[in-house]
C-alpha cells in the first residue's frame, strides 16, 4: 500500500517535473518568434495543450492603447472580452480562482494577471471543466510561466513601439523632400508623372493613381497611374465608378483599408486582385473637389495613422500644385476665347474703359435708333443693407447721351439740365427697389425680354418725364439680356411721337444681341485678366517663398508681397503660439513706422480682441466691421477707426488642420472696399485665401524642419564652444572664437567679453562681437572706468543680470544703465537647491523688448570677468519664451566653459611647471566640485541622500539632481571613462546636455539617446560615460530610468527579501551613435528604497588586492533594515574604508539612496 | 600588468597580465598604438591572465578596436576573457563589439 502511494507520487512528481521542464523550455522558444501575434498565440495553445484546458486572453487598454488598434489589427489576434473573474484579477493584481461545483476540489477556472513592473498587461483565463480541476502546483507553475511570458511580452512591445518612431521620422524625411519639387512644377503633365512616379518610389507603394476632374464634364475624371506595368491615362465616367473611390468622392473624405479582405464596408469586386491595402484621399481645396489621390499596394497594412497623416498632408501640397496649374491652364483657354470675340465684334469690344464703351454703344444706337436722350442702366450686385460682403443686385445708371437738340426750349443751360437728370436719377439708386417702383416701365422692360415701343397707357419712363417734354413723344425700352441674365437696361426717348415702330424693335433686338454679347465679353475680359493677375501673383509668392527656410525671412518676403502685388494698404502676420493661446506677431509692412511698432508689440492673447477668438473658433476669414470684435487692434493702426472708411480683414494660416497664425491684411485705399460688387470680393477673398493656403504649407514645413533642428542645437552650440577650447591653445584665440560663435549659435546681435586683469586692477582690451571700431574704443574706455554699473553689479554679485533696452539704444549707452534699471534673474539653484534652472520672471519671458543680458565669468566662485549679449530686434526671428528661455541657458554653458578656459590660462601663466600639474588637478576637482548639487532639495515624502570622494586623481564621476516640476524629480549618476581636467571639462558638458536634453524630452531614454547623438561624434581616444537617469513621479512613486551602460541601481521592495537591479537598457555613451536606448519602469512603494552607486565602490581594492565587488555590496544591503538614506550611505562608506583600509581610494566614489516615505 | 607581443602569421598575439586599470593602461595603449603604427591591425588579445580591468582599460580596448576596424580586415578579438572581465565589458555594454574566442587558434582561424 505504502509503495503504491509513493510510486504514485513519484509519477505525480515526474509528471510535475515534466511540466516544470516543458514550461521552461518555452519562454526560450517565445523569444525565437519575432512577431507578437506569434508569442501570443504560442503561449496560448501552449498552456492549453500542457494544462489540457481552454484559454482566454485580454490585453490591457493601456497596452492596447500604446501599440495603437490599427497597429493590433495587423496582428490578427482574437482578443477575448474582459470577464468578471478577469476583471478581478486585473484589479487585485492576484490571481483569481473560481470553482463551479462543490464536488471538485479546486477551482475549474482561474484568471492570472500577466503583470511586468506593477503595470497589468493583460489577463489569461483557463477553465478546465471535465477534469479536477486547476491544483495548487498548476496554479504555481502557471503563475511562474505568466510572469516570465509577462517579461518577453513587454520586451516585444516595447521593441514594436520604437519601431514605430523609426519610421515615423523616416517617412517626415521623405515627406519634406517631395514637397519642393512638387510646388515647383508648373507643367501639368509632368507635374502628375512627377508626383505619382516619385510618391510610389519613395514610399514603395504597388499603385499611385491621381484622377482628376474634368473641368467640361464633371462626372468625367481623367486618370493618371503608376503600377508595375508603368505610366497609364484613363478616362472614367463618375457613375460607373464603384469602391473606396466613390465614398471618397462622396463623403470627401479619406478611406482607409489595411486589409481588403477583412473590410466589410465595400464589396470584393471594387478591389483589384492584387491590391491588399487601400489609401484614397479626395483632394479638396476651397470647397471644390478637384480629384483623387488613390495609394494601394498588394499587401496588407501599409497605412497606419502616421502614413495616412504624411500623405494628407503631401496630398494637401499636391492640389495646390494642380490648381496652382489648372489655373493658368483655364486662363489660357479663355483668352483665345476672348481674342476670337474681339476681332468679330469689332468697333463696340476694342480694348477701351467701361465708361468709354458704354458711350459707345448709346452712340451705335443712335445710329440704328435715333434718339434725343438716351441711357443705359447696368444690373450690378451692390453691397446691401445686410451688411459687408452681402449683396443684391440692382440697376445702375451706366452712362447718359444726348443729341445737340432744339426740343428743349426755353432751358438756358441744356448741359445742366443733362447733369440735373442724371442727378436724379442717381438719387433712386441709393434704394436699388426704388427705382423699379417709381418707374414701373422699367420692370416692364426687364419682364418682356424683348425691346418694347412705349405707349400712351404706359407707366412712366423714367428720361421722359424728368426731361419733361411737353407734349407726346417717343420712348423705346431695349432690355439687355444675355443667357437668361440681365445684363442692363436701355432708354432711348425722341420728341417726336410715334417715332418707334415694328421694325424699330427688329433692328432693336439684333443691336441688343450685339451689345449684350458685347459687354459680357467685356466682362469676361475683365475676369479673365483678373485671373491672369491671380494665377500671376500665387505663382509669385510661391516661386519667391518655396526655398526659404526661416519664418523671420518668409513672413518679411511675403507681407511685403502681399503690398506689391495686390495693392492692399499693410499687412501683419501672426503665428499662434498653442501653448500660451496666443498670436505672436511677426512682421508688419506698409503701415507708418509708429503704427508698426505697435502691432509688433502687442501679442494678442486669447480673449483680448474677439476677432481673433472668431478667426481660431471658425477658421474663416474675419472682417473687422464691427467695434466689439475689433476693438482693441484696429485702435493699434488706426486711433480713430471708421468702420464706413477703413476695412481690415483677418485671414487665417491653416495647414493640415493645424492653426499656424493668422494674416492681417488691411485693404483701406486699396481696390477692395465696401462698394466693391461681389465678384471684386470673391475674387479677392479667393486670392487671398490661396496666398494663405500656400503661405499656411510653407510655414507648417518651415516649423516642423525647425522644431528639428532646434533639438540638435543647444548641445551642437555647447560642443562647439567646448571644440573651441580644446582645439586652441591662445586663450586670446579662444575668447575670439568663443564671441564669434555664441551670436551665431544664438542669435544675438553683440556680444563681449570683458576680462578681469587682476594684477592691473584693470578689464583687458574685450573679444567682441557686433560693434564698431569706435564702439570698441568707447567700450573699453568705459570698461576701465570704476562707474560702469552693468559690469560691476554682475561683478560683485556673481550672478547673471539683465537690463530692458529702450530701441534706440546703442552700446555708447550701456555705461549709462543705472543700478536701479538692472534686475537678477532669479538662479533657482540659490532658492530651491535644485541647480536646474534659470527663471525669468513670466512677464520679461514673454516682454517683447529686447534684453542686454550680463553673465559672470566665474569659476569657485572667483569672477575673472564678463560677457554681456544683447539680443536681436524683436522683429528679426521669431521670439518666442521658449528661445530666450533656452538661449539664457545656452550661454549659461557657454560661460562656464570660458571661465574654464580663462583658470587654466591664469594657473599656466603663475605656476611654475612642477605646480602646474598639481594646480591643474585641483581646478579639475573644483570644476568637479562647483558643478555637483551643493545641497540636495528637500522633498516631502521623499528622503534623498548623496555622497561624492574624489580620488587624489580626479575621476569623472558626478551626480545630478533635477526639479523637473512639481511631482517630478530627475535623478543622474554618471561615469566620464577620464581622468584629469578632460574629465572635469566632458563631466561639465555632459550635465549640461541631460539638462538640456531633460527640458526637451520627458522619456529618460529619450534623453539618453539625444545626449549619445550628441557626444559621438565629438569623442576622441575611445573615450565614453556610463549615464543612469532616472524621472521619479514623487506622487505615485513610478520610476522610469535609463541605463546606459552604468552600475545597476539596486531596488529593495520593503515587502520583497530581495534585491532588484535597474540594469543596462542601452550601451554606454560616446560609442556608437543610432544607439537604442530602452526604458525601464519599476514603481517604488511606501518604505521601498533605490541605491545608485558608481564603480569606485565595487571597484575598490583592499591592501590584498582584494576587490571590493558586488556581493558584498548586495550583502550588506540586504541584511541589514535601514530606516533613513543616510543610514544605508553610512554603512557601505564605512564598509568600504574598513575594507580598503589606508589604501588611497583609485577611482572617485559616488554613492546615492533615495527612500520613499511618502503615506 | 605585462604584455608579450608575439606576432603569428599576419596576426599578433598580445598576452597581457595583471590589472589593467588607470595607471597601467595608458603603457597598454602606447604598446597597442606602436603595432598599430607599423601596420599591425589583426590583434589577438588574449586576457586569460588579466585579473581586472577598470573602465580606463576599456577606453583602451575601444580606442583600438575602433582604430583596427578603420583598416581592411582588421579587428581586435579577445581570447580566454576571464568571466569577471567579461562582465565588465557586458555592463557598459560593449561586448557586441568584440570577437571572443575561447582558444588562440580559433582566434587567428577567425581572421
Amino acid at each position: 500500500m505504502m509503495s503504491t502511494q509513493q510510486s504514485a507520487d513519484s509519477k505525480n512528481n515526474n509528471l510535475e517535473q515534466g511540466k516544470w521542464n516543458e514550461l521552461e523550455k518555452l519562454t526560450e522558444q517565445m523569444l525565437v518568434r519575432t512577431d507578437l501575434e506569434g508569442q501570443i498565440s504560442y503561449f496560448l495553445k501552449t498552456i492549453e495543450r500542457i494544462f489540457s484546458c481552454s484559454a482566454k486572453f485580454w490585453l490591457s487598454d493601456i497596452y492596447n492603447d500604446l501599440i495603437k488598434q490599427e497597429l493590433f489589427s495587423r496582428f490578427n489576434i482574437n482578443l477575448d472580452p474582459l470577464s468578471e473573474l478577469m476583471l478581478n484579477a486585473y484589479q487585485t493584481k492576484s490571481i483569481c480562482p473560481k470553482q463551479i461545483s462543490k464536488l471538485i476540489d479546486y477551482p475549474s477556472i482561474i484568471a492570472i494577471p500577466l503583470v511586468f513592473m506593477g503595470d497589468v498587461l493583460g489577463i489569461i483565463q483557463l477553465e478546465r471543466y471535465n477534469q479536477s480541476g486547476f491544483n495548487n502546483q498548476d496554479v504555481e507553475c502557471i503563475r511562474v510561466y505568466c510572469s516570465q511570458t509577462a517579461i518577453v511580452f513587454n520586451c516585444k512591445i516595447q521593441t514594436i513601439l520604437h519601431l514605430e518612431q523609426q519610421h515615423k521620422y523616416e517617412m517626415l524625411l521623405i515627406a519634406s523632400q517631395l514637397i519642393k519639387p512638387i510646388a515647383s512644377n508648373l507643367d501639368f503633365d509632368n507635374l502628375l508623372n512627377n508626383v505619382i512616379t516619385s510618391l510610389r518610389q519613395k514610399f514603395e507603394l504597388f499603385k499611385v493613381s491621381v484622377l482628376i476632374f474634368q473641368r467640361e464634364r464633371i462626372n468625367l475624371l481623367t486618370e493618371v497611374c503608376i503600377s508595375t506595368s508603368g505610366i497609364e491615362i484613363k478616362k472614367h465616367i463618375y457613375e460607373n465608378i464603384n469602391g473606396p473611390l466613390s465614398w471618397a468622392i462622396n463623403k470627401q473624405e479619406s478611406v482607409i483599408i489595411n486589409n481588403s479582405d477583412l473590410d466589410d464596408r465595400f464589396p470584393e469586386y471594387t478591389f483589384d486582385i492584387n491590391c491588399k491595402s487601400e489609401l484614397v484621399i479626395p483632394m479638396i481645396s476651397g470647397n471644390s473637389l478637384v480629384g483623387i489621390l488613390d495609394l494601394w499596394n498588394d499587401h496588407v497594412d501599409t497605412f497606419g495613422s502616421w502614413q495616412v497623416e504624411i500623405f494628407i498632408q503631401l496630398s494637401d501640397y499636391i492640389t495646390q500644385a494642380i490648381k496652382n496649374v489648372k489655373f493658368l491652364h483655364d486662363e489660357q483657354l479663355t483668352n483665345q476665347i476672348t481674342e476670337r470675340l474681339h476681332e468679330t465684334l469689332g468697333r463696340v469690344s476694342v480694348n477701351i474703359s467701361y465708361d468709354d464703351m458704354l458711350q459707345k454703344v448709346l452712340f451705335e444706337l443712335d445710329r440704328i435708333v435715333p434718339g434725343d436722350v438716351s441711357a443705359i442702366w447696368i444690373n450690378v450686385d451692390v453691397t446691401s443693407d445686410r451688411g459687408i460682403n452681402q449683396f443684391t443686385s440692382s440697376l445702375r445708371l451706366g452712362s447718359i447721351r444726348y443729341n445737340e437738340f432744339n426740343f428743349l426750349d426755353g432751358f438756358e443751360n441744356k448741359t445742366r439740365k443733362i447733369k440735373e437728370i442724371q442727378e436724379q436719377l442717381r438719387i433712386f439708386e441709393e434704394d436699388p427697389q426704388f427705382l423699379l417702383t417709381e418707374y414701373p416701365w422699367l420692370s416692364a422692360i426687364i419682364n418682356s425680354k424683348i425691346p418694347i415701343i412705349h405707349q400712351d397707357a404706359s407707366p412712366f419712363e423714367p428720361l421722359g418725364s424728368l426731361i419733361p417734354f411737353k407734349n407726346r413723344y417717343s420712348s423705346l425700352g431695349i432690355p439687355l439680356i444675355l443667357n437668361d441674365q440681365l445684363l442692363g437696361v436701355i432708354i432711348t426717348v425722341n420728341h417726336i411721337p410715334d417715332q418707334y415702330t415694328e421694325d424699330t424693335i427688329l433692328l432693336a433686338s439684333t443691336f441688343e444681341k450685339y451689345v449684350s454679347v458685347a459687354l459680357e465679353n467685356n466682362n469676361i475680359f475683365t475676369a479673365a485678366n483678373n485671373q491672369v493677375w491671380m494665377t500671376t501673383v500665387l505663382h509669385q509668392i510661391t516661386e519667391a517663398t518655396q526655398s526659404i527656410s526661416s519664418i523671420h525671412e518668409f513672413v518679411t518676403l511675403l507681407s511685403s508681397m502681399l503690398i506689391d502685388l495686390i495693392g492692399v494698404n499693410g499687412s501683419t502676420i501672426y503665428i499662434y503660439d498653442s501653448s500660451q493661446s496666443v498670436f505672436l506677431p511677426q512682421t508688419s509692412a506698409g503701415f507708418t513706422e509708429e503704427q508698426q511698432a505697435r502691432l509688433n508689440s502687442f501679442d494678442v492673447f486669447q480673449g483680448t480682441v474677439i476677432a481673433f477668438d472668431y478667426l481660431l473658433d471658425s477658421r474663416n476669414p474675419v472682417i473687422l466691421n464691427d467695434k466689439t470684435i475689433s476693438d482693441g487692434i484696429t485702435s493699434l493702426i488706426f486711433p480713430t477707426y471708421d468702420f464706413q472708411a477703413n476695412l481690415m480683414i483677418l485671414f487665417p494660416l491653416i495647414s493640415q488642420d493645424n492653426f499656424l497664425g493668422a494674416i492681417l491684411i488691411d485693404f483701406t485705399n486699396s481696390s477692395l472696399n465696401k462698394n466693391s460688387s461681389q465678384k471684386q470680393w470673391e475674387d479677392m477673398l479667393t486670392l487671398i485665401q490661396g496666398i494663405s493656403h500656400n503661405a499656411a504649407s510653407t510655414l507648417d514645413n518651415i516649423i516642423k524642419i525647425k522644431s528639428q533642428q532646434e533639438e540638435a542645437y543647444i548641445s551642437v552650440a555647447l560642443l562647439q564652444v567646448a571644440q573651441a577650447i580644446v582645439s586652441l591653445t591662445q586663450l586670446d584665440e579662444i575668447l575670439g572664437a568663443i564671441v564669434r560663435i555664441t551670436p551665431i549659435l544664438v542669435g544675438v546681435k553683440r556680444c563681449i567679453i570683458h576680462v578681469w586683469d587682476k594684477k592691473e586692477m584693470v578689464f583687458q582690451p574685450a573679444h567682441y562681437f557686433g560693434f564698431s571700431s569706435s564702439e570698441i574704443d568707447l567700450e573699453d574706455q568705459y570698461a576701465r572706468s570704476p562707474e560702469y554699473p552693468m559690469i560691476n553689479t554682475i561683478f560683485c554679485l556673481n550672478q547673471v543680470v539683465y537690463h530692458q533696452l529702450d530701441t534706440n539704444s546703442s552700446p555708447s549707452n550701456w555705461k549709462n544703465i543705472k543700478h536701479n534699471d538692472i534686475q537678477i534673474i532669479e538662479d533657482l539653484s540659490k532658492k530651491n537647491g535644485d541647480q536646474f534652472s534659470f527663471k525669468l520672471d513670466d512677464h520679461i519671458l514673454y516682454d517683447k523688448t529686447r534684453l542686454l543680458i550680463g553673465f559672470p565669468l566665474s569659476v569657485i566662485g572667483e569672477v575673472l570677468g564678463v560677457m554681456l549679449i544683447e539680443e536681436e530686434e524683436p522683429n528679426k526671428g521669431a521670439q518666442s519664451a521658449h528661445i530666450r528661455e533656452k538661449r539664457i541657458e545656452i550661454v549659461k554653458g557657454i560661460t562656464q566653459l570660458t571661465a574654464i578656459a580663462i583658470k587654466n590660462e591664469l594657473l599656466q601663466n603663475e605656476a611654475i611647471y612642477s605646480e602646474r600639474m598639481e594646480q591643474e588637478l585641483e581646478l579639475a576637482r573644483e570644476i568637479q566640485r562647483t558643478f555637483l548639487p551643493d545641497h540636495l532639495p528637500s522633498l516631502p515624502g521623499w528622503d534623498l541622500d548623496v555622497r561624492w570622494q574624489p580620488a587624489r586623481q580626479v575621476a569623472g564621476d558626478f551626480y545630478d539632481i533635477l526639479l523637473l516640476d512639481e511631482n517630478r524629480l530627475g535623478i543622474v549618476i554618471a561615469d566620464v571613462a577620464d581622468k584629469g581636467m578632460p574629465a572635469a571639462l566632458f563631466m561639465t558638458l555632459i550635465r549640461t546636455l541631460i539638462r538640456a536634453a531633460a527640458k526637451e524630452h520627458t522619456s529618460p531614454a529619450a534623453v539618453l539617446k539625444e545626449v549619445n547623438e550628441l557626444l559621438v561624434p565629438d569623442i576622441k581616444n575611445g573615450m565614453f560615460v556610463t549615464v543612469f537617469y532616472a524621472v521619479i513621479n514623487m506622487e505615485s512613486g513610478m520610476v522610469k530610468y535609463a541605463n546606459a551602460g552604468h552600475n545597476p541601481p539596486v531596488i529593495r521592495h520593503s515587502s520583497s527579501q530581495t534585491l532588484v537591479e535597474l540594469r543596462r537598457t542601452s550601451v554606454a555613451l560616446g560609442v556608437f551613435d543610432d544607439i537604442e536606448v530602452e526604458e525601464g519602469e519599476v514603481v517604488l512603494g511606501l518604505g521601498d528604497w533605490i541605491f545608485l552607486y558608481t564603480d569606485g565602490v565595487t571597484e575598490a581594492f583592499s591592501i590584498d588586492e582584494e576587490i571590493f565587488g558586488t556581493s558584498r555590496l548586495f550583502e550588506l544591503l540586504i541584511n541589514n533594515e535601514y530606516s533613513s538614506s543616510k543610514a544605508i550611505l553610512d554603512m557601505i562608506d564605512k564598509s568600504i574604508h574598513e575594507f580598503i583600509k589606508g589604501v588611497d581610494l583609485s577611482d572617485d566614489i559616488t554613492i546615492a539612496a533615495i527612500i520613499n516615505k511618502n503615506s | 600588468m605585462q604584455t608579450t607581443i608575439s606576432p603569428i602569421n599576419s596576426c599578433d598575439l598580445v598576452m597581457i597580465e595583471g590589472r589593467i586599470d588607470s595607471y597601467t593602461a595608458p603603457e597598454l595603449s602606447e604598446k597597442l598604438n606602436l603595432l598599430i603604427s607599423q601596420e599591425r591591425y589583426k590583434l589577438i588579445l588574449d586576457l586569460s591572465n588579466v585579473t581586472f580591468v577598470s573602465s580606463a582599460g576599456l577606453r583602451v580596448f575601444i580606442n583600438i578596436q575602433k582604430l583596427c576596424k578603420k583598416k581592411d580586415q582588421g579587428e581586435v578579438v579577445l581570447v580566454n576573457t576571464p568571466q569577471r572581465v567579461y562582465e565588465t565589458l557586458e555592463l557598459a555594454g560593449f561586448t557586441p563589439l568584440f570577437k571572443f574566442y575561447n582558444d588562440v587558434y580559433s582566434a587567428i582561424g577567425g581572421f
